[in-house]
């Protein structure tokens, strides 16, 4: 026992002796290193999937698929102006149908591989033919003409037509004028055909292309990727826009607490998307600015419209001007956050600004005879963005009008599966909800109101009319006519009030003062379009 | 003694089949879908309730528990844990490439815990009642009482925002090469609050065991015959008051393993206890199952393992 007890104490103090000298070899050592590469270390809250490849466009492989791999065409950071990037210049059909793009002739793959029109219409052709292998954001690929063909028969994809190995042409099953911008999401990457062309749906999470060492065209290689630490990426030399400033990538993969923790210490560089909480932690932190930026997403109540006692407009109406958001806002949220009266995208100013009335609010449920004893139940997942603040203030204020509300806290893939859940709609009757990037387009509303016929999904609100209108809206490339069309939908929305929209948050975005060149985008995880601009000082 | 240990061995089996079942029961009758964890919402709410029906499916959400459970036992016994239903990995490689990790910061902390805890318990019993006696308990007390990511948030706080001495989370610097002196650096934050956190039983229990030796007529013949204090305490106290501390240590075992999932989230640590934070969340089944299995098989890996040392050093354990 005695013999034992030394002799770990002995290993304690090595232990520590090294700990303390190694401090300082370990800086030698950075700084050395520092003098010839730039590292730039970067991340955004939440999870990231090994899988990158587009299938996987989803929470944070969805920015890193920017590093690897190029879009036929990117996006400023209006999110509107559409800029080359695989592609050179494009032309549209005036009924939005007809796409033709010139690609770059010096584009080549990280291997080496000259980049053609053939991986454009291969990246295409295996999209439309495994549309169940994708698990993130949608593609456009299935909306080609041909797409459903291809998915049952694996036939050539019948809307694609390879011109010549710099010019592709595509036709799609419906107009559509937002195909050209949905080009620049990450979920349509342009893949390698000649790494690819074996895989199928089965196989595509699996091989060492797409969980180790992924090729792109893009500016940075994948070059090593350790679970629950960091994916690092290093300048691709040969990119065809010219090299990437910055030699070395690292997207840190953090714990929520670890982030605010490492920026303060500075170990992290920029981070995407934090809460206005943090400003106080990170105000005094030197060298590091604080950019806002208002995000596409939103934060608003989901009414479930086919519950007996939400059926009515003017109760769904009524709790829009029972809640006072304005006040909600200055005080909660100290101001980080604008009010919406529709989706981010379609509240136009001369709306309904729906402003807190408490008196008309009582009038309408009068009106739409509400029983006093009715209580909506309001589910939400406990740790959404300020739930245990905002919600027990919401349920007062609308208590105030007459509207009880029994408030649900749920872990989340319980509240996920809930509200989702076809089979468990008569759970709830109010769901707190955030995120999303309606914010982008007015089209991006379009998705929850697709059809007025089939199954019903999340507020449970069809209207033909509104669906009809985003078809227009969609179908030609003229913009005052999708304008006005635009305007048209988000009347109908405003007024039918399916949703009780909130407000849409100003995210903090600490970018350190060491890096330069980096657009903060609205979609906070599009900025990673322009990484190969970013530079150090 | 082959007896003992075959015996026990024998009766671990039933009680793993008992965990895994009670485990395995209690993650699938938690409300919420594991799909939900797959695939993005944007992608979930637009899915026809077939498209959903079809991914369960898949995913072989739909059988029945016991069928499942039956699917999953027959499995493991032919090595075969399953995949993680989140990145479509083996649950195994999943587990693999954080166990390291952990391993590291257990190895650790268990240092930490002894070569602090049983010297101070012993410096204690030495003084009782002085102030170096108050000032250990007292500090035993506080590390018992104070939660574990306290301590990990004050420490990053002082050694690594403050002072910056220290990195704030991680087990290496990203991009520069592993080293022995990297990883030591990193690993001294985390096991430090999880060592110290143990090393406060061990305070008490060092303490009150050696007391009470102390206080026996043996020891009093021993003082009597005008042996010198350190050959007191170390020859006589302490060999007789280490027989608790082997049972307590043992103990300790499952309390590392639950402090290592808090002290891995405070500090980044790449290791078992995130996974299992993110698998809980996520409802990740496969995942769950294989690390509750290793844990059952460590805890009573442990206890065993208390059993046979105490055989070892306890003459009296053999006779009875």
């Amino acid at each position: 026992m005695r013999r034992f007890s030394w002799l770990s104490v002995a290993l304690a103090a090595t232990l520590i002796t090294s700990a303390c000298t190694s401090s300082s070899n370990d800086g030698q050592a950075a700084g050395e290193k520092g003098k010839t590469d730039t590292t730039l270390s970067v991340t955004r809250v939440g999870p990231i999937f090994p899988v990158f490849h587009p299938v996987r466009a989803t929470d944070n492989t969805y920015p890193l698929l920017y590093l690897i791999y190029s879009n036929l065409v990117h996006l400023k950071s209006d999110e509107k102006t559409i800029t080359p990037d695989l592609a050179t210049s494009w032309k549209a059909s005036p009924d939005a149908t007809t796409f033709t793009f010139t690609l770059a002739d010096n584009a080549k793959w990280q291997d080496g591989t000259k980049f053609t029109a053939d991986d454009v219409a291969f990246t295409a052709w295996w999209a439309a033919r495994y549309p169940t292998a994708y698990t993130g954001l949608p593609n456009v690929w299935s909306q080609i003409k041909g797409a459903d063909e291809t998915a049952k028969t694996g036939a050539d994809l019948a809307g694609v037509k390879v011109l010549s190995p710099t010019s592709i042409e595509f036709t799609l099953s419906a107009p559509n004028a937002e195909f050209l911008p949905s080009l620049a999401n990450a979920s349509n990457v342009i893949v390698a055909k000649h790494v690819l062309k074996d895989e199928t749906d089965k196989t595509i999470e699996k091989v060492t292309a797409t969980t180790q060492s992924p090729i792109g065209t893009g500016p940075y290689k994948l070059t090593k990727y350790v679970p629950d630490q960091y994916v690092e990426f290093t300048a691709n030399k040969d990119y065809f826009e010219g090299a990437p400033k910055i030699d070395h990538i690292i997207w840190k993969i953090l714990p929520d607490d670890q982030v605010t923790t490492q920026l303060q210490s500075g170990a992290l560089d920029v981070a995407f998307g934090l809460g206005e909480d943090t400003r106080p932690l990170l105000a005094s932190v030197k060298n590091l600015d604080l950019v806002e930026s208002t995000s596409v997403g939103m934060v608003g109540l989901y009414t479930r419209t086919d519950a007996p006692a939400l059926t009515d407009n003017r109760v769904r109406q009524a709790i829009y001007y029972g809640i006072d958001r304005q006040k909600l806002i200055d005080t909660v949220l100290k101001g980080a956050a604008k009010p919406l009266w529709n989706p981010p995208g379609l509240s136009y100013d001369d709306l309904n600004h729906y402003a807190f009335d408490p008196a008309k609010a009582r009038t309408l449920l009068k009106e739409a005879g509400w029983s006093a004893g009715t209580t909506l139940k309001l589910v939400y997942w406990k740790d959404a963005p300020n739930a245990t603040e905002v919600l027990p203030i919401i349920q007062q204020q609308l208590g105030e009008i007459g509207v009880k509300v029994q408030l649900n806290p749920l872990e989340v893939d319980n509240w996920d599966d809930m509200v989702t859940n076809p089979s468990r709609r008569g759970e709830w009757d109010l769901d707190y909800e955030f995120g999303g990037s309606f914010g982008l387009t007015p089209d991006q509303s379009s998705r929850s109101y697709s059809t007025c016929t089939g199954p019903k999904i999340q507020t449970g609100y069809q209207n033909c009319k509104l669906t009809d209108l985003f078809v227009q809206g969609r179908g030609t490339t003229d913009q005052a006519k999708r304008d006005a069309t635009y305007h048209k939908a988000a009347e109908i929305l405003n007024q039918d009030a399916d949703v009780v929209y909130l407000w849409q948050p100003v995210l903090l975005n600490p970018v350190s003062t060491k890096v330069k060149g980096l657009e903060i985008y609205p979609f906070d995880r599009h900025s990673f379009m322009r990484a190969n601009e970013w530079s150090m000082s | 003694m082959l007896k003992i240990l075959v015996r026990r061995l024998l009766q671990a089996v039933p009680s793993l089949i008992i965990i895994s079942f009670i485990g395995f029961a209690l993650l699938s009758i938690a409300p919420g879908d594991p799909l939900t964890a797959r695939l993005d919402r944007d992608a979930l709410v637009h899915m026809s309730p077939e498209q959903l029906q079809a991914a369960r499916q898949a995913l072989g959400l739909n059988d029945a528990l016991p069928v499942r459970y039956w699917h999953w036992l027959t499995g493991v016994l032919h090595g075969d844990l399953g995949y993680s239903i989140v990145t479509g990995q083996t649950a195994m490689s999943e587990i693999s490439s954080r166990a390291g990790a952990t391993l590291i910061l257990l190895a650790a902390s268990v240092m930490i815990a002894v070569c602090v805890g049983i010297p101070c318990g012993i410096l204690a019993a030495r003084y009782p009642n002085e102030r170096i006696d108050r000032l250990l308990t007292g500090g035993a007390v506080v590390m018992i009482s104070v939660p574990t990511f306290i301590v990990g948030l004050l420490m990053i706080y002082l050694f690594a925002i403050r002072m910056g001495i220290l990195p704030a989370g991680g087990l290496s610097e990203p991009g520069a090469p592993t080293t022995l002196a990297g990883t030591l650096r990193h690993v001294a934050l985390p096991a430090t609050v999880l060592g110290l956190a143990n090393a406060a039983p061990l305070v008490r229990f060092a303490r009150s065991g050696l007391l009470e030796v102390l206080a026996s007529d043996y020891v009093r013949t021993a003082r009597a015959k005008g042996l010198r204090e350190r050959g007191v305490i170390f020859r006589h106290g302490l060999r007789n008051a280490s027989l608790p501390l082997i049972t307590i240590m043992a103990m300790l075992i499952p309390d590392l393993v639950g402090g290592a999932v808090i002290t891995e989230v405070v500090f980044a640590w790449p290791g078992m206890g995130r996974l299992v934070v993110s698998s809980a969340q996520s409802g990740d089944p496969a995942v769950m199952m294989t690390i509750i299995i290793m844990v059952a098989v460590t805890v009573i890996t442990a206890n065993l393992l208390a059993d046979i040392l105490y055989v070892v050093a306890d003459p009296r354990v053999r006779v009875s």
